[in-house]
């Protein structure tokens, strides 16, 4: 079978390390598309050393190529022709995803709140509890905007994950050039300077993970 | 203040954005993934204790 790790423009070398079986990682080109596979006997479950593996590949393969759209872990092909077969109807969006992308690096930015949410403790009245609710609501909306406009200004593109449940004020990825990673972590930590009730952690460059499709 | 509870700007948040990329992002092409909720937080527990033993994610490139 065939695990799909990653496309890109074109190989000039492909990884050294190995994949998800311990194989050697080829190269499937697809008109102007590479298709990045290793070659397994048989499918792989979702261990962490496989899902350590496939991250590897593709942060090795960003290191070397301008240019990298990573797949994400999946099942994976009978064969070539199957790769192909679903390729096929994709090419022209992935082409101009890896045009989006090129001399681009991922970097993650989460803020979380570092206070615990208003509780409702017995002496508290429904009303003035759901009045605490709101305002912290309100302000770890504005904590958020604050964080992600300017980080977006250096960004070519960003996409923010709604926040879940708990601490999190802000979970965002941001689209940027390579030349720009170090203004990038510059701003990040004048602004996390500037809230100091948020724990603001940046983590990268990695892979255009969340950019591999257009902005819905 | 309970800020000592958050993940630290090290090792564990690096892996879980690892983690939560490889297995939630990224181009699909199959329609049909079988990774079930279940297993994916199995991973992410595993990959926490794999993480706390073994180190850095460049750590863990060099001893694969």
């Amino acid at each position: 079978v065939i695990h799909l790790y990653a496309f890109t423009e074109a190989v000039a070398a492909l990884p050294a390390c190995t994949g998800v079986a311990g194989e050697r990682v080829e190269a499937r080109t697809l008109d102007d598309v590479v298709a990045v596979v290793g070659a397994l006997a048989a499918p792989v479950a979702e261990t962490p050393s496989a899902v350590l593996a496939h991250g590897l590949v593709v942060e090795s393969l960003a290191e070397q190529s301008p240019s990298v759209l990573p797949a994400r872990f999946a099942e994976p092909f009978a064969d070539d022709d199957s790769l192909r077969s679903a390729l096929a109807p994709r090419l022209a969006e992935l082409r101009r995803r890896l045009v989006r992308v090129r001399g681009c690096v991922e970097l993650a930015v989460r803020a979380m709140d570092g206070r615990d949410a208003p509780s409702s403790g017995p002496a508290g009245s429904g009303r003035s509890y759901m009045r605490a609710l709101a305002s912290t609501h309100a302000e770890r909306a504005a904590a958020a905007e604050s964080i992600h406009r300017p980080l977006h200004a250096l960004a070519a593109e960003s996409r923010v994950v709604p926040p879940a449940q708990g601490r999190t004020v802000l979970q965002a990825s941001y689209l940027v050039r390579r030349g720009d990673i170090g203004a990038f972590a510059d701003r990040v930590e004048q602004l996390a300077g500037r809230h100091p009730d948020l724990a603001v952690v940046c983590t990268g460059p990695w892979a255009p993970y969340s950019f591999v499709e257009e902005e819905s | 203040m309970t800020v000592a509870e958050l993940p630290s700007a090290g090792e564990d948040v690096t892996l879980l954005d690892l983690v939560d990329r490889v297995l939630n992002k990224g181009v699909v092409l199959t329609g049909d993934i079988t990774l079930s909720v279940a297993d994916v937080d199995l991973v992410y527990v595993s990959l926490r204790v794999l993480l706390a033993s073994a180190g850095t994610l460049d750590r863990l490139a060099e001893a694969s």
